[in-house]
């Protein structure tokens, strides 16, 4: 059988009109193969969300829920009504745009290539090392970081200063414009070659029936990355940028926290640090509830229209 | 193959979950203690655990903070889990406003005399607004107090520019940046390197190191934010974040960084840049509390004892006198606390009881006479070298000797009891110059002192002191004003001192306009507790 | 492999020459950080803290080693940390992937409702104390079994796995229920085999996130040493020599009482860095040859 298969995308099987309850109980292994975790997933997940009626509370630990002062929307009005909220708001999904973008690019960038090598060992070695940061804390990396840009013999001014590029050490940790890109790139460098892992698997599978078939059409190999291996892994691409849509306001903590100073302040505070700072630190578990509540919101409207955009146009969906 | 080794996982899972329980031995009682500090478990026996076991009867089943202190707290409260003892730093209170504690009036009373004995001078401090007292704070003072060989704060400055000055005394912050300026003049480089003049540490919540120094300039020790001033005889809280000393010493640090002093970096680098460059021994001047730099002074007594750091009681004015130093105080507003879930309450208290007491606490601290130490004819204890060197070890010291796993967390004596002897070693008046090494000697001898205490003056006693350990509610209006006020502080003091010269004057003027709406809240806080403190202490 | 041709073009080689330049350089920045740490590992801890150590130890010392090791409870802890690793990993990857297989049958009536569900859970959270409260009422606290339970099939590895069998030859499944296979021997015997690399992909991820987890120990048993993990005993050991950090009220209470340390929290970061990513390490290569290699379809669909 040497008959190339392409990579389905979506495909419509029309389901025969039948009774609802009779093709369930057709269905019955696919039932006990699914409705199990479904049911575990219902009670590990779903059950404590009864913690989001804090939100509308002035919870304080060690009362029982009845003796709890309710509040209605006041801890919402009082998030919405923060002059720092909307600096947060900017901040976060700056940054975690930057890194959604840069960092899915340079993830299947990397895979593309080393997919390219040919010599195994190096191919191998080459993926192994460029994971290899992901396992260092942000506390570790971030001092490294911080090293490479010191004004004071750091290796990036030292570079640019060799070069001719620049006269004077640049102070970029102290630049506030900056800090979103040191962000960005600090990012991507720890979190390239664990990116790439998953596009690599959805490259592994590709046919390669299919790569024989263009070779004899006489297609180079950036074509065939172009015409082949992009559209296979294509999907999966597509199924990883809608989730991460919903991830756009949970970005971060400790990388901006470790690498801000008072210098970039303004620039550098995210979501997650202004729950901690203005929230959990106080006790104020309610108001730290409410925040949780307007991501998880914003999160989804996020989610279902890049997924809704993402059936328009045709592509691999979540839902 | 594959089936019999997952049958094997499981049967170690089996074992090793089954094995849990804790059985006690007979006779034995077991508490369990929940503690605020972070150290690594208790290693099951240690010279000194095992003789308070042998006396006691009491083994103690610990846990030691990992993580954060917030969430642990939150959970405990809210679960209601709890155990029988235990320490919380400044969450303590919330366990009592939970009704978690058990007031230790009476217990104390009946049970512990040598704890009532013992804290009879703090007693009137520890109770709370019912009357009652719920902890018991992790220092007691009862006789007279000691002191370190270092102050807690000071300008710090390196010991090649004092001694290439001929040993000066420094008063003034301009004769500290004047002999700076001078020395690096001289030595533009150090060891190949470039001379930093003056570093200040503003790395997240350690920035006080930057922002509380105003205070200390107007003569005053650590207070926190705010500073009680005595008016007309009573203490009203003032804040010194943009008064004329606090403008004065930004300008002066401003000056300072237009000049190339202070160093380009110092706001964006870290703690672990800081001391890195500190034990650089290129650093010439750094303002801060004694343990921060800890970690880069013993680096430089071990590997350039030349470039140790030497502090002074740095004021901005001459006519201001000096009172940088701690008055003995206690942290009232929290400590160790029994809970209700303790059954047997007097056995607690009993065992609290005999640790406190001073045989115990000589054991703690010194460890075991003609082993751990030497006792002189007047009665003063003091270590031999071999001694001491046994001490310096701190693995040893934690985990063969024991000795930190009992006072940490646990309530202890400090200062000095009635025969002279301090209740800690190292703050045995007669070793301090003894124990010194010979580079701290030098400095100690062209100074004519015998520890670097006898520089400032001697503290002044209040009787609210100090007003950081007065802890404001968490998630009050108060608390949230002071979040927001540090954010400011954040955001504006290296605008303050990195602006240009003649911009300094528009930031200042934008920062007090940022940060003077934000303390109104606090200082009633504070006010409240001080007039309390004052009436009650 | 199959045809493997000898002469190459000119996009060839600038495409390898590219190709390779850009290798070598992120192997160069993506190694020094791991080299820098292991440097540091090595290092005398005061001295580290002098900075400028870079790809070799300047005070070489095991002293590092030595403090973390010799923690009591350490090993112990270290074979819960492998236990729950390995059950986890099992469990989950199985059990993810036979979700998915069934979220991935068109003909599936829950298919929708069931993704549904999933996909929420990745965006909303009750919140520590409610989770807290549930781990309690179903007997999940002071026990094993909390760190394999709770996270047994997560949203986000099971959209992974049902894409990549969505994008699997829907032939071959047709076949085998034309042959009379039922849906859970069509699972095992077809879809499983062929879903190989990023079944490895979803272990490694499950795996490194079972290894790394300190925080389910420090909510749910922290009270039980005989539970404890690595990377919580780990933890013990950097807070108590980072104990000046937290907040500046700790700080101060921690420095009234004088405690002082000679391992420094660089060094005990550095060294359980190491400790924690060596048996990574070691097992990655079992799971790279899936998703490195790859494995041929077509030799599969024969």
């Amino acid at each position: 059988m040497k008959t190339p298969v392409t990579p389905r995308l979506v495909e419509h099987i029309p389901i025969p009109e039948r009774p609802f309850w009779k093709t369930l109980r057709q269905q019955k292994v696919l039932l006990l193969m699914s409705v199990p975790f479904v049911i575990h997933v219902i009670i590990f997940k779903y059950v404590p969300i009864w913690g989001w009626t804090l939100a509308f509370q002035n919870y304080w630990p060690g009362k029982s829920f009845f003796d709890q002062v309710w509040v209605g929307f006041d801890n919402f009005k009082w998030l919405f009504r923060d002059p720092i909220f909307y600096q947060v708001l900017r901040n976060t999904l700056a940054m975690s745009l930057i890194q959604l973008v840069f960092g899915m690019v340079s993830s299947i960038v990397l895979a593309l290539i080393i997919n390219e090598v040919r010599l195994v060992f190096f191919k191998k070695a080459a993926q192994t090392i460029s994971y290899l940061p992901h396992f260092i804390s942000w506390v570790v990396a971030a001092n490294l970081v911080r090293d490479a840009l010191s004004t004071d013999g750091g290796i990036v001014n030292e570079l640019l200063m060799k070069l001719h590029i620049i006269k004077e050490p640049i102070m970029f940790l102290g630049i506030p414009k900056l800090f979103w890109w040191i962000i960005g790139a600090s990012h991507v460098w720890k979190e390239v070659g664990w990116g790439a892992i998953i596009y690599l698997a959805a490259i592994a599978s590709v046919d390669p029936n299919l790569y024989e078939a263009a070779i004899i059409d006489g297609a180079g190999r950036l074509r065939r990355i172009w015409h082949i291996t992009l559209p296979s892994i294509r999907p999966i691409i597509v199924i990883i940028l809608i989730m991460n849509m919903g991830y756009l306001l949970s970005s971060g903590f400790e990388q901006q926290y470790l690498l801000q100073n008072g210098r970039v302040i303004d620039y550098a505070r995210v979501f997650t640090i202004y729950e901690l700072d203005y929230g959990i630190k106080m006790m104020r578990y309610s108001f730290a509830t409410a925040v949780g509540i307007f991501r998880s919101v914003v999160s989804l409207v996020l989610v279902f229209g890049a997924n809704y955009i993402a059936k328009r146009m045709g592509q691999e969906r979540l839902l | 193959m594959k089936r019999k080794s997952l049958f094997l996982l499981l049967l170690l899972i089996f074992t090793v979950t089954a094995t849990g329980a804790l059985v006690s031995a007979q006779g034995t009682k077991v508490f369990t203690v929940f503690l605020s500090e972070a150290l690594p478990d208790y290693p099951g026996s240690t010279i000194v655990g095992d003789i308070i076991e042998r006396e006691t009867g009491v083994k103690l089943q610990r846990e030691y903070l990992v993580g954060d202190l917030e969430t642990k707290v939150g959970l405990m409260i809210a679960s209601g889990e709890l155990p029988d003892l235990l320490t919380a730093a400044h969450f303590t209170s919330l366990f009592k406003d939970a009704g978690m504690l058990i007031p230790l009036n009476d217990l104390v009373e009946k049970h512990a005399p040598n704890i009532k004995r013992l804290y009879a001078k703090h007693w009137e401090q520890l109770k709370q607004e019912d009357g009652n007292v719920y902890w018991l704070p992790i220092q007691a003072i009862p006789y007279a107090n000691d002191s370190p060989r270092y102050p807690e704060l000071g300008f710090f400055i390196n010991k090649k520019v004092l001694k290439e000055a001929g040993w000066p005394v420094i008063k003034t912050l301009d004769q500290y940046f004047e002999l700076i300026e001078n020395y690096m003049k001289k030595h533009p480089t150090i060891n190949g390197e470039k001379t930093i003049g003056y570093l200040t540490l503003f790395d997240s919540w350690r920035n006080f190191a930057t922002t509380n120094v105003p205070q200390h300039l107007m003569g005053y020790p650590n207070e926190g934010e705010f500073v009680p001033v005595l008016e007309n005889g009573r203490y009203v809280v003032r804040q010194y974040h943009t008064s004329n000393t606090a403008k004065a010493y930004y300008k002066k640090l401003n000056e300072m960084y237009n000049k190339g002093v202070v160093d380009k970096e110092t706001f964006v680098m870290n703690y672990d840049q800081y001391i890195e460059k500190l034990s650089s021994g290129r650093v010439l001047g750094t303002f801060n509390q004694y343990w921060q730099i800890q970690e880069a002074q013993e680096i430089l007594l071990r590997d350039d004892p030349e470039s140790i750091f030497v502090p002074f009681p740095v004021v901005l004015d001459e006519i201001v006198e000096e009172f940088q130093r701690d008055a003995p105080y206690i942290q009232a507003t929290q400590g160790m606390a029994i809970t209700t879930a303790c059954k047997d309450p007097v056995g607690a208290i009993k065992f609290l009881d005999y640790l406190i007491r001073e045989e115990t606490q000589f054991l703690i601290q010194w460890g075991i006479k003609g082993v751990h130490y030497e006792v002189d004819e007047n009665g003063h204890f003091y270590r031999t070298d071999e001694q001491n060197k046994m001490f310096l070890d701190p693995e040893w010291r934690r985990d063969v000797f024991g000795g930190p796993y009992f006072y940490n967390s646990f309530p202890n004596l400090r200062g000095i009891d009635e025969n002279g002897n301090s209740f800690m070693p190292d703050r045995q008046p007669s070793m301090i110059y003894a124990a010194s090494q010979p580079t701290e000697k030098e400095v100690m001898d062209a100074y004519g002192i015998k520890s670097f205490c006898e520089l400032y003056n001697p503290p002044r006693e209040k009787k609210y002191y100090p007003l950081w350990t007065i802890t404001i509610p968490a998630g009050s209006p108060a608390h949230i004003e002071q979040t927001r006020m540090k954010d400011v502080l954040n955001a504006y003091v290296p605008r303050l001192v990195m602006s240009k010269p003649n911009n300094f004057e528009k930031v200042w003027a934008d920062y007090v306009k940022a940060i003077s709406p934000l303390m109104k809240e606090q200082i009633k806080v504070y006010q409240e507790q001080i007039d309390w403190r004052m009436e009650n202490w | 492999m199959k045809t493997r041709r000898l002469r190459l073009t000119k996009e060839d080689l600038i495409l390898d020459f590219v190709v390779y330049t850009t290798l070598i350089c992120l192997v160069i920045v993506t190694l020094y950080p791991f080299l820098n740490t292991l440097a540091v590992s090595f290092n005398d801890a005061l001295d580290s803290s002098k900075g400028g150590i870079h790809l070799w130890p300047r005070k070489f010392t095991l002293y590092n080693y030595r403090s973390l090791l010799t923690r009591n409870q350490i090993y112990n802890a270290a074979l819960i940390s492998v236990l729950r690793t390995v059950l986890s990993t099992l469990f989950c990857t199985f059990s993810t992937a036979m979700v998915a297989y069934t979220l991935s049958r068109k003909e599936f009536v829950l298919r929708k409702i069931i993704s549904f569900i999933y996909v929420l859970t990745m965006y909303i959270d009750g919140g520590l104390i409610p989770t807290y409260f549930l781990m309690r009422n179903l007997g999940l606290t002071n026990n094993f079994w909390v760190y394999v339970l709770p996270g047994l099939v997560t949203a986000f590895n099971l959209i992974v796995i049902r894409t990549y069998i969505n994008g699997l030859p829907e032939s071959l499944i047709e076949s085998a229920r034309v042959d009379g296979a039922g849906e859970f021997t069509i699972f095992v015997k077809i879809v499983l085999p062929l879903c190989k690399p990023v079944l490895a992909t979803i272990a490694l991820f499950v795996a490194v996130a079972n290894w790394n987890s300190w925080f389910d120990t420090f909510l749910y048993n922290s009270s039980n040493p005989k539970l404890s993990t690595l990377q919580y005993e780990l933890m013990k050991v950097l807070q108590s020599a980072n104990s000046m950090t937290g907040s500046l009220e700790q700080a101060l209470a921690q420095a009234a009482t004088g405690s002082v340390n000679t391992i420094t929290p660089r060094a005990i970061r550095a060294t359980m860095t190491v400790i924690v990513t060596v048996p990574i390490a070691v097992v990655y290569p079992f799971l790279q040859r899936y998703f490195v290699h790859g494995l041929t379809l077509g030799g599969l669909k024969e």
